[in-house]
């Protein structure tokens, strides 16, 4: 069915397109969502990449392969509206309110886990943070990712190491910090 | 269950439940809006990209409309016109000349040794080839005309040729980026850059991660493969395929004999014992990486991941843990491979060819924080010197935050301290000792200490830890 969208999308067919849209707009939203940390430049991140899409479908020759593109274009696209952003030198990205959040673990240990991972990632570059969501949000293998961020292998696999490595001192950095501000031990 | 394991179930989870349900209201009518006031590009323009193609556009011309033809011919004359050369599929591979042992480098403009090269990515995820003095000044992008993906600098050791690598930023038939990447040696202060044609032709798919010989004349780098199936190895997944695999090579730049050095070929998604059909397991993107000479350039350090064993399940329990690298060493001819470490990378050799420095990351386990305020992760990430043998592993640093080692002329090291996105330079003796941060500007992502014009500069002033 799918397949059949992307043919007809392929050569022109708007309603075509609107379809495949209507079906990848959530998931696209919210690897956007994650990469950024912001309902607005999520949201033009995804317009931009789906508008991208329809610009360029005309050169996609694997119908098969329509969705993994969709995931290279948004991310490209996340990296665009990040960077007009750090221009912009507007004040510190605010974290909009989670739509719907998922209750977690009643567990306090994990809550504040959790709470740590949200500052760590935030202090991450959003190349970095790509990185982690291509991995472990969508759970690509590693040759996959590299090619949807455009670099070899081994490239990917440093900066996974990074970002990861980065994510985890983050984690630690912050908590030495509220030791320090709560009187602990650093 | 290991940390590491740990860490990706909790990212796992943590992402599962911040990522929004629904997307805002009114986005997907603004998409479908737009994009229906925009007119889809044609087809062979979106294969063009707009980029150079030195090896495609010969090949695809045939397909492609007049007016392309015509805009082809301009890009590639103007390419030709800035001393980039176009390397026919009629002309089989020809060296680049390069300096004979004993004759002196074949450029005169040489560069200032202390300069770094790096990638800027301003136009994701293309990155473009930057250099600047090592106190900061003069930071500027080599080729701005040139275009594609550049990736992977690397100084020849006398500091007068930059070799990096470049594809066409292009978009391939399957929605991915089609460019293979090829090796370019440039003169880093002058004309543009020269092909170095290292015979990469299928089942090759790409050469990258090269490293010069001490004395300029030989290049190791890792050579990625797309082997086709056999019954034997019938490919990955569920439908027969070809299989990823990597070998370390080696290109004398004198002659361009180009030699495969076949016991270091490591092959992605292998079989094991009963299955007839690799997993999603065994396909974990294992390969070589990092390869170096030892400085008489008769044996190669590098890192090659080793694959977990999936049928021991007290590894890992529920997810798998990421292949790790370990250190190798193999004699320039492929003889007499070894492991010397378990883990770890990148290796670099000491110039007296004595023993090999490397990093190692380890993730501990979450612990409390002193004082009890939450919890936290111990990263590490240590440096390490071991014997080519692979005997008397000695730890340098214990601060768990320095990576990116790489040896002076004089035996000393180099290497980063500090956060990935602002890394700071420190020197330190071969045994750990006497570890100093040198004054300068912090590093420019991804411009690690192991460049060995880095390790000609003079530091212009010290400060005690």
């Amino acid at each position: 069915m799918q397949r059949d969208l992307v043919l007809r999308a392929s050569a022109g067919d708007h309603a075509a397109f609107s379809q495949l849209a209507t079906a990848a707009i959530g998931g696209l939203y919210r690897i956007a969502h994650l990469i950024l940390r912001d309902a607005e430049l999520a949201n033009d991140a995804v317009q931009n990449a789906l508008l991208a899409a329809w610009r360029d479908v005309r050169g996609l020759r694997d119908p098969d392969r329509f969705d993994a593109w969709l995931h290279r274009l948004t991310v490209r696209a996340c990296y665009r509206v990040a960077r007009n952003e750090r221009r912009r030198a507007s004040a510190e990205v605010q974290l909009l309110p989670m739509q719907d959040l998922r209750s977690v673990d009643d567990d306090q240990r994990l809550l504040a886990v959790r709470d740590q991972l949200e500052g760590g990632f935030r202090r991450l570059s959003p190349e970095a943070r790509a990185v982690l969501v291509l991995h472990y949000y969508l759970d690509l293998p590693l040759a996959e990712a590299a090619d949807i961020m455009g670099i070899p292998l081994g490239t990917m696999k440093s900066r996974l190491n990074r970002a990861t490595h980065a994510l985890r001192a983050a984690l630690d950095a912050q908590d030495r910090a509220s030791a320090l501000s709560t009187g602990g031990i650093a | 269950m290991t940390s590491e394991r740990e860490f990706g179930v909790l990212l796992r989870s943590w992402f599962d439940a911040s990522a929004p349900s629904t997307q805002p209201e009114g986005l997907l009518e603004s998409v479908v809006t737009a994009t229906a006031h925009t007119r889809p590009r044609p087809g062979w323009l979106v294969r063009l990209g707009g980029e150079p193609m030195p090896d495609q556009t010969r090949a695809g011309l045939n397909r492609f409309a007049p007016l392309a033809l015509a805009a082809t011919a301009v890009v590639v004359a103007v390419l030709i016109g800035i001393g980039f050369l176009v390397r026919s599929p009629n002309v089989g591979p020809s060296p680049v000349p390069g300096p004979t042992r004993s004759s002196a480098p074949e450029s005169t403009a040489r560069t200032t040794p202390a300069m770094f090269a790096y990638i800027q990515t301003t136009d994701y995820p293309w990155g473009r080839l930057w250099v600047a003095n090592v106190d900061g000044t003069g930071a500027h992008e080599l080729f701005p005309d040139l275009g594609g993906n550049q990736q992977a600098p690397v100084w020849s050791p006398d500091g007068s040729r930059l070799l990096f690598s470049w594809a066409p930023a292009t978009v391939g038939g399957d929605g991915y980026p089609d460019g293979r990447f090829q090796f370019y040696l440039t003169d880093a202060s002058g004309p543009g850059p020269r092909l170095l044609d290292t015979g990469c032709v299928a089942p090759c798919t790409g050469d990258s991660d090269a490293a010069f010989s001490r004395d300029g004349t030989q290049l190791v780098f890792v050579r990625s493969l797309l082997l086709p199936p056999t019954p034997e190895r019938p490919g990955p997944g569920k439908v027969p395929g070809p299989t990823p695999a990597s070998v370390i090579a080696t290109i004398d730049l004198l002659t361009g004999r180009v030699v495969e050095l076949a016991s270091t070929m490591i092959v992605d998604c292998p079989l094991l014992p009963g299955q007839r059909l690799p997993g999603v397991l065994n396909c974990a993107g294992l390969q070589n990486r990092d390869p170096g000479w030892s400085a008489d350039g008769t044996e190669i350090v590098f890192t090659q991941d080793v694959p977990f064993d999936i049928n021991d399940t007290s590894m890992y329990g529920e997810l798998p843990p990421l292949p790790g690298p370990a250190l190798f060493v193999v004699d320039a001819d492929g003889r007499n491979l070894h492991q010397i470490s378990p883990t770890g990378w990148p290796g670099d050799w000491s110039p007296d060819g004595a023993r090999i420095v490397f990093q190692y990351s380890a993730y501990h386990d979450i612990v409390p924080n002193p004082g009890g305020t939450g919890w936290g992760y111990t990263p590490s990430s240590d440096l390490y010197t071991i014997r080519p043998d692979g005997t008397d592993l000695r730890q340098l640093t214990s601060d768990g935050n320095s990576y990116g080692p790489g040896w002076t002329s004089d035996g000393r090291i180099l290497f980063a301290k500090g956060p990935f996105d602002e890394p700071r330079l420190w020197i330190m003796d071969a045994d750990g000792s006497n570890a100093t941060q040198l004054i300068l500007p912090p590093l420019p992502l991804g411009a690690l200490p192991n460049q060995p014009a880095i390790a000609a500069l003079t530091p212009p002033s010290q400060s005690t830890p």
